[in-house]
């Protein structure tokens, strides 16, 4: 991210959302994810205030913006208030490496834990979707079955993974300690 | 009530709309779309946690490596069990057509939870002995008892279920519910209110303990009711079928059968209150039930004044206009405590 100057990253986020989401992914390791329902407050007061028509150009782009900006100063406020916090200090450490955090051997044990309750199905079409690349039209007849299925599995799978991962053990592990 | 509810409906969302918007497509997103996202995310704060949590989801699958330990034994092979397994799941899955229409009520949907009521769509699956379900001021709640039977408590209901192996039985303690009852002829279904029984097989009913005393109206099919312990034990029953109506009054005297209009009798299942030569002070009590903010009358003839209409039972607002409408000098003030209804000179 660091080695786009601000013009380029700013047309670089309008006009496609990852930059932004990457963007929010990293701020995010400065916020608790007890207090993640509140950044998420402040996220949809902003989407309100802004015209609609606008954000209809580019709704992630504009969501996953306004994420990292509140996740941004989420993190400053919270830490003026409690300097002594842990994971304070680890996202000062942190904050120039946020892509290598997740290469952690735990955080990668931790997701395939996750992905283990999942059903074999789900599992095969993540794993043909994530790994060998495939669609989830080509997926649908290398599995032999309809694609409504696949559709629905994998939806379903995201679901039960959201619930599944540990956000506070993958986003410690994100800051590299134990 | 239901925040979990809720919360799982969000991240059911979310995740259709990240595999609409990121996976299948992507590119060739349309402006309609694009338009229906937008009005979702804006719809609610849970929403947006719900997608922005989806899309680390995402993330973390992107970043992952090791799934070449990732076991998907058997999910390749097309046999019968992975087909069986295709058409069970299919089933609890909503249609499309279902899906469609719940978005179009989506709108209505955030607006209602914006009610202070937090009604509808609780189906609590219940291991019931002898356990107390209740409703309290200006909550509306459906609970699916372990039969099947559907139970419609309306605000401020208590009521106990025991369910014996021979029989099912709620005592209605007081307040008012619909039932649904599942059909099982080994099993009646008996519902009490003070003195007064409701026996059913399989059928749609509405009891109300109230002032009035107990009120049973069939919608479908055919309950028995009895009026007391001892005429249970003789087997003087009354027999109600779909459009008929019993009180039984607090002394015991059983008023006529009589053969109402159920929409309008049982109109209260549909959070609509009905009313036809009550006074404004009764009115009054009714709609406090169903609202948290609630109404007061500071004048006694004000109080006395006779009302007929039907109204949504969670919009005192018509109530209000509808009073003021038929010709009274009214004045309403707004407190923190609610609103106060009067004859001063404004």
């Amino acid at each position: 991210m660091s080695n786009l100057d601000p013009q380029n990253r700013l047309v670089e986020w309008f006009r496609r959302w990852r930059t932004p989401l990457r963007r929010f992914l990293a701020s995010r390791n400065a916020v608790r994810p007890a207090d993640f329902d509140d950044v998420a407050q402040e996220v949809f007061l902003r989407l309100l205030r802004y015209d609609a028509a606008q954000i209809v150009e580019h709704p992630q782009a504009y969501l996953f913006k306004m994420a990292s900006n509140v996740a941004a100063e989420w993190s400053i406020r919270s830490s003026n208030r409690l300097l002594h916090e842990p994971h304070w200090l680890a996202s000062l450490a942190a904050e120039d490496s946020p892509e290598q955090a997740l290469d952690s051997e735990a955080a990668q044990r931790e997701i395939l834990r996750a992905l283990n309750t999942l059903s074999p199905r789900e599992r095969a079409i993540l794993k043909l979707y994530f790994e060998e690349g495939l669609s989830q039209a080509e997926i649908a007849i290398r599995l032999n079955v309809s694609f409504r299925i696949v559709r629905r599995d994998f939806e379903k799978s995201y679901g039960k993974l959201r619930r599944e991962l540990n956000d506070e053990l993958i986003r410690a592990l994100q800051y590299g300690h134990e | 009530m239901d925040t979990n509810d809720r919360r799982a409906r969000a991240t059911h969302e979310a995740t259709q709309w990240w595999n609409r918007l990121s996976i299948q497509k992507p590119t060739e997103v349309s402006q309609s779309e694009r338009e229906l996202f937008t009005e979702w995310l804006r719809e609610s704060p849970l929403h947006v946690a719900e997608f922005l949590r989806v899309a680390h989801v995402h993330d973390s699958l992107e970043r992952f490596k090791l799934w070449n330990e990732v076991e998907v034994g058997g999910a390749e092979a097309p046999d019968n069990i992975v087909h069986l397994c295709d058409v069970d799941e299919r089933a609890p899955e909503e249609s499309n057509v279902d899906r469609e229409a719940r978005s179009r009520v989506r709108t209505w949907a955030i607006a209602a939870s914006s009610c202070l009521i937090a009604i509808l769509g609780a189906w609590f699956a219940l291991s019931l002995r002898g356990d107390v379900l209740e409703s309290k001021l200006a909550e509306r709640r459906q609970v699916m008892l372990e039969d099947g039977t559907v139970v419609q408590l309306e605000p401020e209901t208590r009521l106990r279920v025991k369910f014996e192996d021979k029989l099912r039985r709620v005592e209605l303690e007081h307040g008012r519910a619909l039932f649904r009852v599942a059909k099982n002829p080994q099993r009646p279904f008996l519902v009490s209110a003070d003195q007064t029984s409701v026996r059913a097989v399989g059928t749609a009913f509405g009891v109300e303990s109230g002032a009035r005393g107990v009120v049973v109206t069939v919608a479908e099919g055919k309950v028995a009711v009895t009026d007391s312990p001892k005429a249970q034990a003789d087997g003087a029953e009354i027999y109600l079928t779909a459009g008929q109506q019993v009180t039984v009054q607090d002394s015991g005297a059983v008023a006529p059968v009589r053969v109402v209009d159920t929409t309008r009798a049982l109109a209260w299942a549909q959070g609509q209150l009905v009313f036809e030569n009550d006074t404004l002070a009764d009115v009054i009590q009714e709609f406090n039930r169903y609202n948290r903010v609630q109404l007061s009358i500071d004048d006694a003839q004000l109080a006395a004044r006779k009302v007929s209409g039907v109204f949504e039972a969670t919009d005192s607002e018509t109530l209000l206009a509808f009073i003021r409408e038929s010709g009274a000098e009214i004045s309403i003030t707004r407190t923190d405590a609610g609103i106060v209804i009067g004859t001063h000179a404004r």
